[in-house]
C-alpha cells in the first residue's frame, strides 16, 4: 500500500510540473494561437538564472535573477512571435520558438557548460507524510500547483479578466473594436506565462538537478498534455497532466517483470499513450463540441 | 582531402532530406517534423537487419525503406485524424518518443551505447566510393523530384496547400495527397538515413533527432520555392556554411554547439522572412 501510496506522490509531483507548463502554454495559445515550445528552455533558463544568483549572493538575489530572466525571455518571446499571430501562421510560429528554445539552450550550454548543477547542496530535505515521503521541493511544487491550479481555474472562468482573456482568443478584431488594448493582454500573457515556467525551472532544478535541455521533455509532454485534455478546456489540461504522469509511473512499476520497464521507457509511453487517445478522440478527452454557423 | 569528402557525403545526404522537407513542408504545407524519425528508423533498421539477419545490402535496404514508409503510414494516419496543431506536435514529440524508445529497447537497438561495426558492402568500402554512391543516389531522387514537381501530382500537392476544398472539388481526395506526400516524404528521409549511416558506420541514441530537426527544416524554408534547383542551394549553403564559420576562432565553449546556434538564428531569421508570404492563395477561385 505504501509503495502504491509513493507512486502517486511521485506522480503528483511530476504532474505538477508539467501542469504548470501546460497552463502557461494554454495561456499563450488562448491569446495568440501559438504553440510556444520555447517555454521549456525558458524554463531552463529561470533554473540557471536561479543558480546564478546563488553563486553571486543570496536566495533573495537568485530569486531577482530568475525574475529577471524570466521577465526578459518572456519579452522577447513577444517580439519574436507576435508577427506570426498576426499573420496567422501559428505552425511557422511553433518553429521559431523551438528554435529559439534550441538557441537558449545552446546559449546556457556554452555559458554553463553541459554538466549537471544543483541548486541544493548535500542530501535533498525529505518530509514524511501517511508513510509516504516527499522532498521539500515537492512539497512546495505540490501547494504551490495546487494555488495555481484554483487561482488560473477561477481567474479564467469567473472573472472579467478571464473573459476579457477569453474573448481575445475568440474574437479578437471584437474586442478591439470594444477599445480593449488586446497587444498588452498578449505582452502580459507572455511574460506572465514565462513566469509560471519559470518557477517550475528552479522547483525542478531544486526536486533533480539543473542540465541545459531539462526543459524540453517536460514542454513536450505539456503539449501533449494540452492537446489529450482538449485545448478549449482548461478542466481538460489539469486531469491530463497528471493522467500522463501517473500512467506511466504505474505501468513502469506494475508491469509484469518479465518486461523490464524502466524509467527511460516514460516518453515512449507518454507519446504511445497521446498516439491511442487522439487517434480515438481527436480534439482531446474533454472536448466541448462548438457550434458553428 | 578526407575532410572535403565527408562534407560532400553531408551534402548529398542533407539534399535528400531536404527534398523531403520541401515536399512535406514547401510544396503541401505539412509541417512533417517526424522526418527526423523516419531518419533515424530507416537507418536503426537496416543497422538491424544486417546485423542480426545477414541480408544482402540492396535487400536490407529496400526491407528498411519497406518498414519507414510504414511509419509515414501511421503518421499519414494521424494526419488524416486530428487537427494541424496536434500533428505537429505529436510529430515533434515523436522524436522524442523514438529517442526513448531507442535507450529502452538495448537488447534490439543497443541502448544508449549504440550500434556498432556497421559493415559498408565493398563498393563503397572506400571514403571516395562512398561519395560517389551518395551522388548518384542523390542525383536520382533528384530526378524523381523534378518528375513529382513538374507533374500534375505535383500541382495536386502544391493545391493542397494552397485551396484543399477547391483540389477535393475537382475530384482529388485530400487524403490521398497528403498521404503520398508523408509516405513518400518518409521513404527519403529514410534515404538519407541510411546514406549518413553508410558513412559513421556507427549507431547510437543522438543519431537525427533535434539537431536533424533544424538541418531540414532550414533546407525546406530557405526551398520554399518549389523547385529542384532551390534545394541544392538552399542545402549547399545550409551545409557549407557552418563549415566555413568554423574555422573561425571561436572560444573552445562553442565546440559542438556552433552547428545549432547557426541553424537556430538562420531559422529565426528565414521564417521571420518568410511570414506573410507562406500560406497566401495564390489560385483564388
Amino acid at each position: 500500500m505504501e509503495f502504491f501510496l509513493q507512486i502517486i506522490a511521485n506522480s503528483l509531483v511530476l504532474g505538477t510540473q508539467v501542469l504548470f507548463l501546460a497552463l502557461s502554454l494554454y495561456l499563450i495559445k488562448a491569446v495568440s494561437k501559438i504553440e510556444h515550445v520555447a517555454l521549456g528552455a525558458i524554463a531552463t533558463a529561470c533554473g540557471y538564472g536561479f543558480y546564478q544568483g546563488l553563486q553571486v549572493g543570496s536566495k533573495f538575489s537568485a530569486l531577482i535573477f530568475s525574475i529577471l530572466v524570466a521577465v526578459s525571455l518572456g519579452y522577447i518571446s513577444f517580439l519574436t512571435l507576435e508577427k506570426f499571430y498576426k499573420n496567422k501562421e501559428p505552425l511557422l510560429g511553433l518553429i521559431v520558438s523551438l528554435s529559439m528554445g534550441l538557441l537558449i539552450e545552446a546559449m546556457i550550454a556554452i555559458v554553463f557548460k553541459s554538466s549537471s548543477k544543483s541548486l541544493i547542496e548535500g542530501i535533498l530535505p525529505i518530509v514524511e507524510f501517511m508513510g509516504v515521503k516527499f522532498t521539500l521541493p515537492g512539497v512546495y511544487t505540490l501547494a504551490i500547483g495546487l494555488l495555481l491550479a484554483l487561482t488560473a481555474f477561477l481567474l479564467v472562468n469567473k472573472t472579467p479578466i478571464g473573459r476579457t482573456l477569453r474573448s481575445v482568443s475568440e474574437n479578437s478584431s471584437l474586442v478591439s473594436s470594444l477599445g480593449i488594448n488586446q497587444l498588452k493582454i498578449r505582452k502580459g500573457v507572455y511574460i506572465i506565462s514565462s513566469l509560471i515556467a519559470g518557477i517550475v525551472g528552479v522547483l525542478a532544478a531544486m526536486n533533480t538537478s539543473l542540465t541545459p535541455n531539462m526543459g524540453f521533455n517536460l514542454t513536450i509532454t505539456a503539449f501533449i498534455a494540452l492537446f489529450v485534455g482538449g485545448s478549449s478546456d482548461i478542466k481538460g489540461t489539469i486531469v491530463a497532466s497528471f493522467l500522463l504522469s501517473l500512467i506511466p509511473e504505474f505501468l513502469i512499476n506494475y508491469a509484469p517483470s518479465s518486461f523490464e520497464f524502466t524509467n527511460s521507457y516514460r516518453m515512449f509511453f507518454v507519446f504511445a499513450l497521446a498516439l491511442i487517445i487522439l487517434s480515438f478522440k481527436p480534439r482531446g478527452i474533454f472536448s466541448k463540441n462548438i457550434r458553428q454557423s | 582531402m578526407g575532410y572535403l569528402l565527408t562534407v560532400l557525403t553531408r551534402f548529398f545526404w542533407a539534399s535528400v532530406q531536404g527534398v523531403a522537407g520541401q515536399l512535406s513542408i514547401g510544396m503541401a504545407g505539412i509541417f512533417l517534423l517526424s522526418l527526423s524519425v523516419c531518419f533515424s528508423f530507416s537507418a536503426y533498421s537496416f543497422a538491424i537487419l544486417s546485423k542480426n539477419f545477414e541480408f544482402s545490402f540492396w535487400l536490407t535496404f529496400i526491407l528498411s525503406l519497406g518498414l519507414t514508409s510504414l511509419v509515414g503510414f501511421l503518421f499519414s494516419f494521424l494526419y488524416t485524424k486530428v487537427s494541424k496543431d496536434s500533428f505537429t506536435v505529436l510529430a515533434l514529440s515523436s522524436i522524442l518518443g523514438f529517442d526513448a524508445f531507442v535507450k529502452s529497447f538495448d537488447g534490439l537497438t543497443g541502448g544508449v551505447l549504440g550500434i556498432s561495426g556497421i559493415l559498408r558492402p565493398a563498393f563503397i568500402g572506400k571514403l571516395s566510393s562512398l561519395v560517389i554512391f551518395s551522388g548518384v543516389i542523390f542525383g536520382i531522387v533528384l530526378m524523381m523530384h523534378y518528375l513529382v514537381v513538374k507533374s500534375s501530382l505535383g500541382r495536386k500537392i502544391r493545391a493542397f496547400k494552397e485551396h484543399p476544398v477547391a483540389l477535393e472539388s475537382l475530384g482529388t481526395s485530400k487524403n490521398s495527397v497528403s498521404s503520398f506526400v508523408i509516405i513518400y516524404g518518409s521513404m527519403i528521409s529514410g534515404i538519407a538515413g541510411i546514406l549518413e549511416l553508410m558513412r559513421l558506420q556507427f549507431l547510437d541514441p543522438s543519431f537525427g533527432g533535434i539537431p536533424n530537426l533544424i538541418l531540414f527544416v532550414s533546407i525546406a524554408i530557405l526551398s520554399l520555392k518549389p523547385k529542384v534547383s532551390s534545394v541544392v542551394l538552399a542545402s549547399m549553403f545550409v551545409v557549407f556554411v557552418p563549415e566555413i564559420i568554423s574555422f573561425l576562432n571561436f572560444p573552445s565553449q562553442f565546440v559542438g554547439h556552433l552547428r545549432t546556434v547557426f541553424y537556430c538564428v538562420l531559422l529565426i531569421f528565414l521564417v521571420r522572412q518568410v511570414s506573410g508570404k507562406f500560406t497566401i492563395s495564390k489560385r483564388e477561385i
